[in-house]
């Protein structure tokens, strides 16, 4: 006859959750290294290193790097802002620009995610026009977005020598009387008064591209960079270029599928096997394509188009 | 003609402060409760400390609203209420389990009380709720819901009625939330780093205490009774 399983179980490890044995006691469990981050217990809490900042043309260059897709986007939105722009209208453009672009990221994320880099800063001053006049001057001449901030040392020296580092208003400040507003209200026979303060909405300020952030825009080459992939690549420089031509050719883009049938079956692609997305991808992140419902031209690939066309003539003539 | 401070007008008084207590801990600010957030009045010297330090730190943050408020907003609530691992110290636990348990944990006896209480008064949590009928949202509606039942009761005249709900109220503070929301106000001014999420720290603490002392005050006979009783 077989054996009941329960027979080949040792008692203490069955669970039984009527047993009362340890109730109330509490379950002290404590990890072999003295340390007690259990469950119950609060992490030990350790200084955090704070990394060096790092410069505004380095934050932007990793920023670019870390959210490639949204790279174009982002700089076309520091580009839109030279010219000082209200909230709501860089809202309205990021969505305009968003409109083949999907993003996880909120328009008022992508400007927290720009102006953390360094790309774009908020001017709430009175007269932001010119905060912003002397932000875009100092981009023009090419002055590095931290000089446009740096006080002369004089000036620096005697506002250091001003400021009390004991005095109080750190935290607390007296409270303006005039914003008070008073309510008489009437309890039983006696008149009492209940003061209040109203929130007063904040006037709100312009995003500015800074130095760095314009820098970062007139950095970008496409045409260049076009050219030095496909430089890269001569053995698919024929493949590349047919997408160029196809997509050229169609107002409203091409679809990938329409791409697909265009190069797939080529031999160049058998071996190692590749796919249209493979050179799509490329010439998209190195601004020659890009994405409005279809794959469309973008100037630079037509300037590219257009270089290669005048080097083959070029080379027929000398021919 | 100046308005009259009377029963009626401290009702709505509490009825409206128990309902925005418990829709700022309920979920993250929208636009929608920010711009009525906007609109409020802000009173100042109310005679608590912590109720004035609430209302300047909540005009002080609101005052400065910006595009990015929202945002802000959104992450200091789960930074403040949510936190980012398992420790059990990790953040403002909006639970009254957590802080009356050994172990920190949720769903114990608190929150079957809790639940008891709220059957009593014929009440139960929405299906789509998925934080515990002890989260501190849910306690302070229920508050709210008594602080209606009781108004509607004075509308008819009916004392008792009015009076059986305010000492239940009463007796929630004393048995629940003055044991638990003093420990989470600590933790929400440790966690929280916007000033608006310790406007409500020091808000929910000042108001539940004021509260106590009005109820105290109304119910002076009854409570008298029972503890003759």
């Amino acid at each position: 006859m077989d054996k009941d399983i329960r027979d080949l179980l040792l008692d203490d490890d069955l669970f039984d959750p009527f047993d009362d044995e340890d109730e109330g006691e509490a379950v002290e469990v404590v990890s072999e290294d003295g340390s007690d981050d259990l469950i119950g217990a609060p992490l030990e809490e350790r200084p955090q290193e704070e990394a060096p900042a790092l410069p505004p043309e380095e934050r932007i260059a990793k920023l670019l790097e870390e959210v490639p897709g949204q790279k174009r986007l982002m700089l076309r939105l520091v580009d839109y802002c030279r010219e000082p722009k209200t909230g709501v209208e860089m809202d309205a453009y990021t969505e305009e620009l968003q409109e083949h672009c999907y993003s996880v990221y909120s328009p008022v994320v992508l400007r927290e995610l720009l102006e953390g880099a360094g790309a774009i800063e908020y001017l709430t001053d009175e007269d932001p026009q010119d905060a912003a006049a002397e932000t875009v001057a100092a981009s023009e001449t090419g002055a590095a977005d931290g000089e446009a901030g740096v006080l002369p040392a004089a000036a620096a020296e005697a506002s250091a020598d001003t400021v009390d580092p004991f005095a109080c208003g750190a935290l607390l400040v007296p409270i303006d009387e005039a914003k008070v507003c008073h309510d008489v209200m009437v309890e039983g026979d006696e008149e009492v008064v209940l003061d209040f303060l109203e929130v007063e909405e904040r006037q709100p300020g312009v995003w500015v591209a800074t130095a760095a952030g314009c820098a970062a825009v007139d950095a970008v080459d496409d045409v260049a960079d076009t050219k030095e992939l496909l430089g890269k690549e001569p053995q698919y420089l024929d493949i590349y270029h047919q997408i160029l031509d196809y997509c050229a050719e169609e107002k409203y883009g091409r679809s990938a599928k329409e791409i697909d049938n265009l190069v797939n079956d080529s031999p160049l692609l058998q071996e190692p096997r590749r796919y249209s997305g493979y050179f799509v991808s490329r010439l998209e992140r190195q601004g020659a394509l890009e994405w409005q419902g279809g794959w469309c031209i973008t100037k630079a690939g037509q300037a590219v188009i257009e270089d290669y066309e005048a080097q083959l003539n070029k080379e027929v003539c000398h021919g | 003609m100046a308005k009259e401070i009377n029963l009626e007008s401290v009702m709505q008084g509490r009825l409206a402060t128990y309902g925005m207590l418990a829709r700022l801990y309920r979920e993250e600010m929208d636009a929608a409760s920010l711009k009525a957030m906007m609109a409020m009045r802000c009173p100042i010297n109310t005679g608590n400390a912590d109720v004035d330090a609430g209302y300047r730190l909540f005009h002080k943050y609101l005052s400065g609203a910006w595009e990015r408020t929202l945002e802000d907003l959104e992450r200091d609530y789960l930074r403040t209420f949510i936190g980012a691992n398992t420790t059990g110290h990790s953040a403002a636990y909006p639970n009254e389990s957590v802080h009356t348990s050994p172990e920190r944990l949720l769903m114990q006896d608190a929150r079957d009380e809790i639940l008891a209480l709220y059957r009593a008064a014929g009440l139960r949590s929405l299906d789509s709720w998925k934080m515990g009928e002890d989260h501190i949202a849910v306690e302070l509606e229920y508050m709210q819901i008594k602080t209606l039942r009781a108004m509607e009761a004075l509308k008819k005249d009916d004392v008792e009625t009015a009076s059986a709900e305010m000492l239940c109220q009463y007796h929630f503070i004393v048995d629940h939330l003055q044991g638990w929301i003093p420990f989470l106000a600590q933790d929400m001014l440790k966690f929280a780093e916007t000033d608006f999420y310790r406007a409500l720290a020091y808000l929910t603490r000042g108001f539940i205490e004021v509260d106590k002392d009005f109820l105290e005050n109304v119910l002076s006979e009854e409570l008298e009774a029972e503890r003759a009783a």
